[in-house]
């Protein structure tokens, strides 16, 4: 099920109305969390469900092993077993073929014949998402910040919990599993912002990144026959697709929480006003890169071991960051190219004027979103040829072009002027609102399309 | 929990109230002064000659030149985009109030393509093209008829005359190299649904004394190579000829400069389309 789609529409008001009847019991109300979370994950198939649960009750159980385990060595097992199973799940389902291919491509290459053959295997959506959640789990009762609980509801509501379950943002349970062991309480205020902070969330989804997304795979199924301009304004409107499109789910994600009284921490923090690469990636998905911080760049040991093992251990740490969108060269180079910039970005000891460093950041980072919305590295270097180029200036559909532009203006004037405007609820707010109530009526797209980070 | 409904309800009952009133006040406005053709919807009851199609018969019949050139009142009611269903309705409509005039019909949204719905909910000045949205969330959210391309080239042509707007790009030479590597592919891949559509049309202008006549716009020689069913097609129309009039605009001779891409003539090459057609139309 997807947030703009009819069935979440009527899926939602009957959670709504069962949740605030079990209000007194939160116990109850974990049961409907978990419940209406299956049923929303098993409404894209039904298959997986199983799938999810087994990820649950593993991580559990391993919360609870490593717990009640005094012996270090017996401790750090019980966490190599959690992570290897989780990973291990995630690496079958996700990365299996690509790691065949390769190996193939490799064997071929050197003169080797091998028969390993690819699998037909289905990616269960936001395997990547969940499979962090219960990471985090663990890890963080193996490092003692946190208590195991022993109530498994409370503990499955909150890595199955549906607003965040297929797309993020990327919990820590330290954060989120004290919200699900205690009453929720009715806040009108905080509720009402996150009605507000939904609209947002619609607004960004359906008409800006929907409306870009028709110009963008157009372009994209019609690379050889568009124009180096038309290719141009299709790589720079594609960030700001990505950027809608992610940042919308996380809007309608953290607004439904704020209406359940389970609130999430932010996900995006206006990333293209970011100054430099480090900048940005405080500001993008700050869920996942903090996670990538935590769980992956400070045990590497992060910039405490010299310059030139900082280099290396921002080099891996972006490198399977780019990896964890998708098993595909393009995101390894995509991961890639960002860790590259960070590292360029610590040579430098010049300091641009505001606005310029927002401009080239914007700009580099648009290039790298070439690799990550191609079929192919061959497509990818295709299209900044011709953007270099640049001889031809046809445009596609001058009408679409000018909806997006001002969509995009719409954007970037809320993000710089009324950011976090669903924190008040004053008649400004309202107004607001209902203004962008009205642009996703007038240019919203009402096709029920995919969020493009559901398949990581 | 009372504040919280109380203020949401507020708030959707506002957005409604707001969408309709922006609804009644951008489509007054554009119905009194916007320049674009279909924004009235359309026309006097005297105009004789009609196009209708989609994309390829905006830009193979040339409204102004035929006006201009060739003295006819013709008006091209085509859009980009136009399902085989709303061009229908236009017959329809034209079919309702000009009565013996003549419409040329671009045969290609006759295919079972799926295009998007770009006009229908725009226009609802017209009793046959509003029965469509009865009962469908564009009757009672009328903000949503406004959500298309139509909208936005009425705003484009508020303050402009829109007959000419046919493409003036020209076939550029990324799009010459790579018809090459096109795979073959098919026009109208279910006959049936083709012979069932031409005989719909035609009988509809029959009841009506109109005057039809089908024609193919033309696509770009090396692309129509690639169309694997473009022989027999012809060949089914031609044996149709006894039942349907049809023109097949491939065989007039224009140059790479006449080609806005593969499967669109630009303005130059509307012009030369227009004149023939209408030659070819009298004999």
């Amino acid at each position: 099920m997807i947030f703009n789609s009819t069935s979440f529409f009527i899926f939602l008001p009957i959670f709504f109305i069962l949740y605030f009847l079990l209000i007194q019991n939160f116990k109850y109300q974990n049961y409907l969390i978990l419940i209406s979370s299956l049923f929303f994950y098993g409404f894209w198939d039904y298959r997986f469900v199983s799938l999810l649960l087994l990820n649950t009750v593993m991580d559990y159980y391993f919360g609870l092993a490593l717990f009640g385990e005094k012996n270090k060595r017996k401790k750090n097992l019980i966490l190599f077993w959690a992570i290897f199973m989780n990973l291990g799940i995630l690496f079958f389902f996700k990365y299996f073929n690509f790691f065949i291919q390769s190996f193939n491509t490799l064997a071929v290459s050197v003169g080797f014949h091998p028969s390993l053959s690819t699998l037909s295997i289905v990616l269960p959506i936001g395997i990547s998402f969940y499979t962090f959640h219960s990471m985090s789990y663990t890890i963080d009762v193996y490092h003692g910040k946190l208590m195991p609980t022993k109530n498994y509801v409370a503990y499955a509501s909150f890595v199955c919990f549906f607003p965040q379950l297929v797309a993020g943002p990327i919990s820590r349970a330290r954060d989120m599993l004290p919200k699900f062991l205690k009453k929720r309480t009715i806040d009108s205020e905080r509720m009402i912002s996150g009605i507000s902070q939904m609209t947002l969330g619609f607004f960004k989804k359906t008409a800006v990144a929907d409306s870009i997304a028709v110009m963008v795979d157009t372009s994209y199924k019609n690379l050889h026959f568009i124009s180096d301009l038309q290719i141009l304004l299709t790589t720079i409107f594609y960030s700001f697709q990505i950027y809608c499109d992610f940042s919308g789910y996380s809007d309608i994600a953290l607004g439904l929480g704020k209406i359940f009284g389970i609130e999430f921490k932010a996900n995006f923090n206006r990333p293209y006003f970011a100054k430099n690469f480090s900048e940005f990636w405080e500001r993008w998905h700050i869920s996942l890169s903090s996670w990538l911080r935590d769980y992956l760049y400070i045990p590497l040991g992060g910039n405490r071991k010299g310059k030139l093992r900082t280099y290396i251990n921002l080099m891996i740490t972006m490198l399977l960051g780019g990896l964890w969108h998708g098993a595909s060269y393009n995101f390894v180079f995509w991961g890639l190219l960002h860790g590259f910039y960070l590292v360029i970005q610590r040579q430098i000891k010049f300091k641009l004027p505001s606005f310029l460093a927002i401009l080239v950041t914007f700009s580099l980072t648009t290039l790298t979103w070439i690799f990550f919305r191609s079929q192919s590295f061959h497509d990818s270097l295709y299209i900044i040829e011709r953007i270099f180029s640049l001889h031809s200036m046809q445009l596609l559909n001058i009408f679409t072009l000018i909806k997006i532009a001002y969509l995009v203006a719409v954007l970037l004037v809320m993000d710089a002027f009324f950011f976090n405007y669903f924190e008040k609820n004053t008649y400004a707010t309202l107004a607001i609102n209902i203004f962008l109530v009205l642009n996703i009526i007038l240019f919203g797209v009402f096709s029920n399309t995919s969020f493009i980070y559901f398949k990581f | 929990m009372k504040k919280f409904l109380f203020r949401s309800t507020i708030f959707i009952a506002l957005s409604f109230l707001a969408q309709y009133v922006f609804y009644i006040a951008v489509k007054t406005t554009l119905d009194k002064k916007s320049q674009f053709r279909l924004t009235r919807y359309f026309r006097s009851p005297e105009h004789k000659f009609f196009v209708v199609g989609n994309s390829r018969a905006v830009n193979s019949v040339n409204e102004k030149y035929a006006r201009q050139q060739l003295r006819m009142d013709l008006i091209n009611l085509s859009f980009n985009g136009e399902p085989y269903k709303n061009v229908l309705n236009m017959v329809d409509d034209i079919n309702s109030k000009n009565k013996n005039s003549t419409i040329f019909f671009e045969i290609s949204c006759l295919s079972n393509t799926n295009f998007d719905d770009e006009y229908a909910y725009y226009i609802p000045n017209s009793p046959i093209i509003g029965k469509e949205f009865s009962g469908t969330p564009y009757d009672w959210l009328p903000m949503l008829r406004l959500n298309n391309e139509l909208f936005l080239r009425n705003i484009y042509y508020l303050n402009k005359s829109d007959n000419d707007w046919v493409n003036r790009n020209t076939i550029s030479i990324n799009i010459i190299n790579h018809i090459k590597a096109d795979s073959l592919y098919t026009i109208f891949p279910d006959k049936k649904v083709l012979a069932d559509r031409l005989a719909e049309v035609q009988k509809r202008c029959d009841e009506n004394g109109i005057r039809l006549i089908f024609f193919l716009a033309p696509y770009y020689p090396a692309y129509r190579y690639k169309i694997a069913d473009y022989d027999s097609t012809i060949a089914y129309m031609g044996s149709m000829a006894n039942k349907y009039r049809f023109i097949d605009l491939n065989k007039i001779k224009l140059s790479n400069e006449m080609y806005a891409d593969r499967v669109h003539t630009n303005y130059k090459g509307s012009e030369l389309l227009t004149l023939n057609l209408i030659n070819l139309s009298r004999n």
